[in-house]
């Protein structure tokens, strides 16, 4: 999953590290206002911890090893800051140490692995756990589907980020120039190998790390500090999103034709011969859109293309960060644990 | 003979006794030889010091990166790459650099060499593997800029890190604007990576020592989960006993930066020299195209 320097655009990796850079700096924040002066050697050992499960080869079932990330075990143990700290400063590591994982796509990899991962594995915890009262056979199980979850999740969206690269970037013969493969090839291959393979290794990873603290009594111990859940991030849910909704942006500059029953009147009429009276009247109720058709009048259609995904993507980061606030608000108002 | 005297049906008669299958602990092998090799990787003979400033070495290389993805012609990325192999060779990092290149080279290889074939991308065949079809011009070509580009990338990576100290590279990403949290949990995190490295080595050398028989599948994963449950608890007892002591030193949470040494003017001509060696090579790149 770590991936290395070349497959990936400078541009590609100039985006990654745009989202990652205020990701890092939010969480290293949020969480030394958490846990305040002991924020500094609790994150070190994390990372260190992160590091080290990386290099833990686990046995599957088809005989041959694989390794987990664990990012998701700290997120659902200590929250997302933390999670997004430690397993970006393994990452860093292993780009120095071991060359595993790029230093230009040192951005690309803290997205997919330190924020997209466990942002989702967090929240499918949350979604399956249920409270912190919930029983723990079903927070274990909460564990092992949030890691499962969390690792497929990162897997697409790097067989997303390999994907969009031949289609966007060749030379004039049509050759790529960094990853080959196109999203038709990258996005089954990723999903495959982490449904069939890396997933259950996290979810072992998880529900058994998770169990193995909750049966020693250390659960408690280990999270005393830790408050805040998703809610309690809307910077980093709202990061989270953005770059998902980065991630997702190129998929419409390869995707070729008008969606389903998305036709303007002049594709209808060519289509089907006549245009509804209804349709006729009703289409051109609302022409003031800011960006018609996700360009700029004047601008290059790419060009438009990438600055009207660029102001939706703030615009959808925005509201999100706005609700998740709110909600947070909200429930600390009401006395509620923020969850 | 009683009743009582005879012996009972299920010891008559014993039911086979199914043995699950065990196997050696290959995987306590691997992680226990990538341990090793983690430390090796972090002593201190691990990096020599170079004589550049690493702030001008980081910028460079960061540079020299961007220039190398940025390159297209497969001829000024495999030079590039051959000057930086021999420079690695100058400061004596070959040994390093093959270590971390080759399962990399090795990885993108196999990667890379479905799509050399017209099977996967149309292209004009010119090696005759089958019938109508083989390898590509475009596909071997695409091939051969990624692995130029994988190893020229790796080699900067490589020169960066084992020329300069950890600690003075960390201090350089400061300067250069990472954050100082950031920074200063990535030291700290160096410095005890060594001490969690050890214990979780301690805990697969006990869990071997006491299985010599090798275990299930089942049960191996009980104990990889079980052990990683444990390093993150003896993570968060390390952390608790680090801050104590950096409390009993005085640390009262205010994070100082040390004041930066200024550059002399041979740093300086040599970042610009490389800044000028990757816009040769960029213009170099514009001009073939």
């Amino acid at each position: 999953m770590h991936i290395p320097d070349g497959y990936l655009s400078p541009q590609t990796c100039a985006v990654a590290l745009a989202v990652a850079v205020p990701a890092i700096a939010v969480a290293s924040s949020k969480v030394a206002r958490e846990v305040r002066g002991r924020a500094i050697p609790r994150l070190a050992m994390l990372s260190a911890f992160s590091f080290l499960v990386m290099m833990f080869n686990l046995p599957v079932p088809d005989g041959t090893t694989a390794h987990a990330v664990g990012s998701v075990l700290i997120a659902v143990v200590l929250g997302l800051p933390a999670a997004v700290v430690a397993t970006s400063v393994a990452l860093l590591f292993q780009a120095l140490v071991f060359g595993d994982g790029g230093v230009l796509a040192y951005g690309a990899n803290v997205v997919n692995m330190a924020l997209i991962m466990p942002l989702v594995g967090l929240a499918v915890f949350r979604l399956v756990a249920g409270g912190r009262d919930a029983p723990l056979p079903r927070r274990v199980i909460g564990a092992a589907v949030g890691g499962y979850a969390g690792i497929v999740a990162a897997g697409l969206a790097v067989g997303v980020q390999l994907g969009v690269q031949p289609a966007l970037f060749h030379d004039a013969a049509g050759v790529p120039l960094y990853n080959p493969y196109p999203l038709s090839m990258t996005v089954p291959a990723m999903a495959f190998a982490h449904l069939v393979i890396a997933g259950p290794a996290e979810a072992v990873v998880s529900a058994a790390g998770y169990g193995f603290l909750a049966r020693t009594g250390q659960l408690a111990e280990v999270s005393a500090s830790h408050r805040s859940g998703m809610l309690g991030n809307p910077g980093l849910v709202s990061l989270g999103v953005l770059a998902v909704t980065l991630l997702l942006t190129p998929l419409g500059l390869i995707a070729s034709g008008t969606a389903f029953g998305e036709w303007d009147v002049d594709q209808l009429a060519g289509q089907v011969g006549a245009v509804p009276a209804g349709l006729a009247q009703w289409s051109q109720w609302f022409t003031g859109a800011v960006l018609p058709d996700y360009g700029i009048v004047g601008v290059d259609p790419v060009a438009g293309y990438w600055l009207s995904a660029l102001a939706g993507s703030l615009l959808v980061a925005g509201l999100t960060f706005g609700v998740c606030w709110l909600a947070g608000r909200l429930c600390r108002r009401a006395g509620m644990q923020v969850e | 003979m009683s009743a009582s005297s005879t012996l009972p049906g299920w010891l008559a008669e014993p039911a086979p006794v199914v043995i699950p299958e065990r196997r050696s602990h290959r995987f306590l092998r691997k992680t226990l030889a990538r341990l090793e090799h983690l430390t090796l990787a972090l002593g201190p003979g691990g990096s020599a010091r170079g004589r550049w400033d690493p702030r001008v070495k980081l910028v460079s290389a960061l540079v020299v990166l961007v220039a190398l993805a940025l390159l297209h012609d497969p001829v000024l990325i495999s030079a590039a790459g051959i000057t930086l192999i021999l420079l690695a060779a100058r400061h004596r990092v070959a040994g390093s650099l093959a270590v971390v290149a080759t399962p990399a080279l090795l990885m993108t290889l196999v990667l890379v060499a479905p799509a050399t074939l017209s099977a996967v991308r149309p292209g004009t065949v010119v090696v005759p593997l089958w019938p109508d079809g083989g390898m590509t011009a475009e596909g071997l070509r695409n091939a051969w800029i990624v692995l130029a580009r994988v190893l020229a990338c790796l080699t900067v990576a490589v020169l960066l890190t084992r020329t300069t100290s950890w600690l003075r590279l960390l201090a350089a990403l400061r300067a250069v604007g990472a954050p100082a949290g950031f920074v200063l949990v990535a030291t700290m995190a160096h410095r005890y990576l060594s001490v969690l490295a050890d214990a979780f080595a301690d805990l697969l050398l006990a869990r071997r020592a006491r299985s010599v028989g090798g275990a299930t599948a089942a049960e191996d994963r009980h104990f990889v989960g079980a052990a990683v449950g444990a390093l993150l608890g003896r993570s968060g007892d390390l952390a608790e006993e680090v801050h104590q002591a950096m409390v009993a030193r005085g640390f009262s949470g205010r994070l100082r930066d040390p004041a930066p040494r200024p550059l002399a003017a041979v740093d300086l001509l040599l970042g610009l020299g490389c800044v000028a060696a990757s816009a040769l090579l960029l213009w170099g790149d514009v001009v073939v195209r």
